[in-house]
């Protein structure tokens, strides 16, 4: 099976060893996102602004190739602080998937690759059989 | 090519924004489960009682999909001790699986959900 890398419209961030997405057959795999704008890097405030940024990213990704949010089947969540911000991202997913939304896990850990990030959202998505070719 | 369809625990309401599990052709993703009873969300203390909750869990699911354990592909283990823990899921994980294994991952992780949770546990499986 032929395996594509995926480059949102925003483009490559230099410092990055690895792909924004792979493509394999019909299944995409995306990186892990965070809430931290594509181009100036900046982290947004909060927990629901990083979701909805981390969100908008990966949703870039998916477009890239061809696919859209509903094609997603899994979503990885990793929180820093889960017991504190499991709502504020709850909300903004439910927005993102309103209805029959992907497969899920989520845990916290004891940090992300710069202070200040809440979270981090990696994704499988199936993506339609031509999409993107 | 058929759309992904939500599969849920029969009786239990399932209140969080995802799918508990998701069936797509051949493949279920199953979300992260926890050692909590999925009627009351009661757990217990243990490592091994909350590992053989969360594969009940995942059994209960994976058999609402329509197929079963041992067509598990692959997992990932989420453990907040996995130095003092990591031989008391194990014993318990093989009560669950034998003969061919699926492929795994454990990671040490800081916190889960609620505290007192000790495990959470994702994975892909196939069916017939």
């Amino acid at each position: 099976m032929s395996r594509q890398i995926i480059v949102p419209a925003t483009g490559l961030l230099p410092h990055r060893a690895y792909s924004p997405a792979v493509r394999v057959g019909n299944t995409l795999y995306v990186s892990g996102h965070t809430g931290s704008d594509p181009v100036t890097r900046e982290i947004r405030s909060g927990i629901e602004s990083q979701t909805r940024q981390a969100f908008k990213n990966l949703q870039d990704v998916v477009e890239a190739a061809g696919g859209t949010m509903r094609d997603v089947v899994k979503v990885n969540i990793f929180m820093t602080d889960v017991a504190n911000d499991l709502e504020g991202m709850n909300k903004v997913f439910r927005e993102v998937f309103a209805e029959e939304p992907p497969a899920r896990s989520t845990v916290g850990v004891a940090h992300l690759a710069r202070p200040g990030l809440l979270l981090e959202i990696e994704l499988v998505a199936v993506l339609p059989e031509e999409a993107g070719r | 090519m058929s759309a992904p369809r939500t599969v849920s625990l029969p009786g239990v309401t399932h209140t969080l924004p995802f799918s508990p599990a998701l069936v797509w052709e051949n493949l279920v993703f199953v979300s992260g489960q926890v050692g909590k009873d999925p009627m009351t969300d009661a757990f217990d203390e243990d490592i091994a009682s909350q590992t053989r909750q969360t594969l009940s869990n995942i059994k209960a699911l994976l058999e609402a999909a329509g197929t079963t354990l041992d067509k598990t592909l692959r997992m990932t283990i989420y453990m907040t001790d996995m130095q003092n823990e990591f031989a008391g899921m194990n014993t318990v994980f093989k009560e669950f699986f034998a003969g061919t294994l699926p492929a795994r991952s454990t990671v040490g992780i800081s916190h889960l959900a609620k505290p007192g949770l000790k495990i959470e546990i994702d994975l892909v499986a196939y069916r017939d």
